[in-house]
């Protein structure tokens, strides 16, 4: 009998060393995972089987989230089954927050936002203020691109960021960012950051008293409704 | 994850450096009583695929007093952003420097790795030099096959442990806990203490004299208790030997990301060139039983999709078909793939064609390692022409097209004669593939891998000369002249690397002067082809007043006291003596299966599937 397969969206994070590992690396170690659990997901047909996942728009190399989605197809098992089950066999550094059969499209995702914390002894009580009128104006950015011959071509990024929040604590800046994550057009923060540092010429090179960190928090659709 | 964000990204493959992997372990560092940090001079790829460092950092740790952490080399890049900013090398799991470590362990594992021992003992801020470390700086012990000859690294290592360590390091740790503890350590009495441990050697409780020709003239040790031979250790009852069965797993991609289980240690085979054939004697087999549980309790704590039965000769092991039976009863419908790595021709058959699917899919390989009969019988690689023929027909039978073979060139007594016996081999097989009726559709293709001969330590071609460069360059020429086939596909290795590396495999004590200035001149990598650069070898030789042909091309009298002659790895210099006699004459050795050799392992006692006295 064939086992009939159910679409299991998973909402997980994706934290502290496991920002830095890649997106194939990410999806050797799920796969891992999914086997020790004994959940049993679809597999791929032909000649060479292999569990069958489907992410979102991964989480840049070096960037932490909360919100990263990962679609599995599974047989005869409820939705909060899988999740104790896979966060008994995950790293505790990603762990399944949500489990549910999806009514949306990874297509629909439109936006992600972020929030980007920088230190560094250039940053003055007047730099969250530059960086909004930085903002205000066209910032264009190398970036990078198939369609260019050298990989990378100028990009206006301004019209793709929102900053809604920009403050400096005396320690570091605090900055909440909505920037555009579709497949047409998907900003990478690491972009903001690097046009900040450059225009601005806030240093980020030593380790001993600079420091910069995202958190991928939230994804939404076009409407501005979170995504699900 | 210890250094810095700022610092991991300006570096590829940050994930290197960051530890938190799946099963890594973590401890209290105020709770035990010994930090012990494990360190493997080459990059995390290389190093996370190693099974003995899988076995000893579980053995370390099964211990609740002794905390061992994990460090590897870091990559250049990594290196550049350390030395700018004054940070050491830690160690994975809690990011402590690797000064800071009561114990640092290098395993040995090839000779062009001693460059980055030194490049991680500098990284890691501890004096270079045994003779130059204080109270407060770690004790560096080595271990692994290079161990056996030590004294090209004496300098730079407190201690050695000689032979198979879960056993050896956890009491070697407790000796270090105990003097600690009772008040009474210091580095030099703790030092002297370890020297009596058995299979233990400290190289500063020695002196060594030389003849004016450079050879050694006297090797002794310099106080009393302190041994005159280091017998090395064994596991004696390997079927109950530690296994880990929850090996740390690697986020980012290594060279092995899969089960591999031992299932045997030593080889039954008598190669005259192979070293590792001789120091893992005698041989000890694990019961299916016990490797299937084994096998399977890493699948659960992994959810790895392949499992590697690995040893020196996997076609030997007297519970292959059990073994296997026992493993496809749950591997198949977990979709995991079995893979058998160092298969004789002779016992490639085609019921393990069926069974095995890295048999399957990938292309078969098969040691040579000579090309004509008069050869193989020298190098006693006992196995025929017609063999190689056979397993190559299973293999075309079962649709494949292509075959690997190995070769190495520059063998004691070899000819012209042998190097063109290589391509007449791969001619043969082509024939063979022609002559098949039922064989595939499709030319087929011969791909040999020739490397060169390295004489090492502890064989019977331990006292050979090595060819020298230009000999080995004319044959590699002349090979390529006789692979004139298309269907030949012919791989070779520069020899300048295989010379180093027996320089260095056979070197004494005073290639540590070679190494020191091998550092400060900045080379390191040396086992990777973009790094290794053969003329900054050879100058750094010659800058040093140092013959490298005394090394590699001097053929030693069999009278000499070798460098390693203190060390004893349960095969005696009387076998090596007789094999070597006997390759002269061209006549082989049987295997362990067929009759005892009588080479002196089973002095060293355990359970030994074929050792008289011993056996089961
Ligand atoms: S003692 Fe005999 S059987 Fe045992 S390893 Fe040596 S030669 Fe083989």
């Amino acid at each position: 009998m064939v086992p009939e397969y159910k679409k299991i969206r998973l909402r997980f994070n994706k934290l502290g060393p496991l920002k830095f590992i890649s997106h194939l690396d990410l999806d050797r170690t799920v796969k891992a995972a999914i086997t020790r659990s004994g959940v049993k997901i679809e597999y791929t047909h032909g000649y060479n089987p292999r569990p069958h996942l489907v992410f979102s728009l991964p989480a840049a190399l070096g960037m932490e989230s909360v919100c990263e989605f990962l679609d599995i197809k599974v047989a005869g098992m409820e939705p909060d089954e899988v999740r104790t089950r896979l966060n008994g066999a995950l790293p505790p550094d990603l762990q399944i927050i949500e489990a549910y059969e999806p009514q949306t499209d990874f297509r629909q995702i439109e936006t992600s936002s972020y929030v980007i914390n920088i230190v560094s002894p250039d940053i003055t009580e007047e730099t969250p203020q530059r960086i909004i009128n930085m903002f205000a104006s066209p910032v264009i950015v190398e970036k990078r691109t198939k369609k260019s011959e050298t990989g990378t071509a100028p990009f206006d990024i301004a019209p793709y960021v929102k900053i809604t929040k920009c403050e400096y604590d005396g320690e570091k800046l605090v900055m909440n960012v909505s920037a555009a994550a579709s497949n047409s057009v998907y900003i990478n923060p690491d972009y903001i950051i690097k046009a900040i540092s450059v225009n601005l010429q806030i240093s980020l090179i030593d380790p001993q008293t600079s420091l910069y960190t995202v958190l991928r928090t939230e994804v939404y659709c076009q409407d501005g409704q979170l995504f699900r | 994850m210890f250094y810095k964000d700022t610092l991991l990204k300006q570096v590829l493959k940050p994930g290197r450096y960051t530890g938190g992997e799946f099963n890594q372990v973590i401890k209290d560092v105020n709770k035990v009583k010994c930090r012990f940090c494990f360190a493997f001079p080459d990059t995390y790829e290389i190093g996370m695929s190693n099974l003995g460092v899988r076995i000893l950092y579980g053995a370390l740790n099964e211990d609740p007093d002794i905390y061992c952490e994990r460090a590897y080399a870091p990559w250049v890049d990594m290196e550049e952003q350390l030395v700018k900013h004054g940070i050491p090398l830690c160690s994975l799991e809690t990011g402590t420097p690797l000064c800071d470590f009561d114990i640092l362990g290098f395993t040995l594992q090839y000779e062009l790795c001693y460059t980055n021992v030194l490049y991680m003992l500098r990284l890691g801020q501890i004096p270079l030099l045994s003779a130059e470390r204080g109270e407060d700086d770690p004790i560096v012990i080595g271990g692994g096959p290079c161990s056996y000859n030590p004294e090209p690294v004496a300098d730079f290592f407190d201690v050695f442990s000689i032979g198979e360590g879960e056993e050896a390091l956890v009491e070697f740790s407790h000796l270090y806990t105990d003097m600690k503890a009772s008040g009474e350590y210091t580095r030099q009495k703790f030092l002297r203490a370890a020297a009596s441990l058995p299979g233990f050697y400290v190289p500063c409780m020695y002196d060594v004299d030389y003849n004016e020709d450079g050879t050694i003239k006297s090797f002794s040790p310099k106080y009393d208790g302190v041994p005159e031979k280091i017998t090395k250790r064994i596991i004696k009852d390997f079927d109950k030997a530690y296994f880990p069965t929850k090996p740390v797993m690697p986020y980012i991609e290594c060279v092995q990301d899969r089960i591999t289980v031992e299932i045997m240690r030593g080889c039954i085979r008598g190669c005259r060139f192979c070293q590792a054939g001789m120091i893992y004697r005698p041989i000890r087999e694990k019961s299916p039983q016990t490797l299937n549980e084994q096998a399977k309790q890493t699948f659960d704590n992994t959810g790895y999709g392949e499992i590697s039965l690995i040893s020196l000769s996997t076609s030997d092991y007297t519970g292959l078909h059990d073994l296997t039976d026992k493993l496809l009863s749950w591997t198949d419908e977990n979709m995991v793939s079995l893979s058998l790595p160092s298969l004789r021709a002779d016992s490639f058959t085609d019921e393990l064609m069926q069974k095995i699917s890295s048999v399957r899919t990938t292309t078969l390989t098969f040691a040579a390692e000579a090309g004509t009969q008069r050869l193989r019988d020298v190098i006693n690689k006992n196995i025929t022409e017609e063999e190689v023929l056979k397993a190559c027909r299973v293999a075309f039978a079962a649709g494949k097209t292509a075959v690997k073979l190995y070769f190495m060139i520059g063998h004691p007594t070899e000819t012209d004669e042998d190097i063109k016996g290589i391509a007449d081999l791969c001619k043969h097989i082509i024939d063979a593939f022609y002559e098949l009726e039922d064989r595939p559709k499709g030319k087929p293709q011969v791909t040999i891998s020739v490397a060169c001969f390295i004489p090492k330590p502890f064989t019977a071609f331990q006292w050979e000369g090595q060819d020298t460069l230009e000999e080995f360059r004319r044959k590699q020429k002349l090979l390529g002249h006789y692979c004139d086939d298309r269907r030949i596909k012919y791989n070779y290795h520069d020899a300048d690397g295989s010379i180093i590396e027996a320089a260095l495999a056979r070197g004494d004590r005073k290639l540590s002067a070679v190494l020191l200035e091998a550092e400060r001149r900045g080379m390191k990598f040396d086992a990777w082809s973009e790094f290794f650069k053969a003329d900054k070898w050879f100058s750094l030789f010659e800058d040093c007043g140092i013959d490298i042909k005394f090394y590699t091309e001097r053929k030693r009298d069999t009278g000499e006291i070798l460098p390693w002659d203190m060390i004893d790895c349960g095969v005696s210099k009387a076998f090596f003596k007789r094999e070597r006699e006997k390759a002269y004459e061209g006549i082989t050795t049987q295997s362990c299966a067929e009759a005892c050799a009588g080479c002196g392992a089973n002095r060293l006692g355990g359970e030994c599937t074929w050792c008289p006295n011993t056996k089961k």
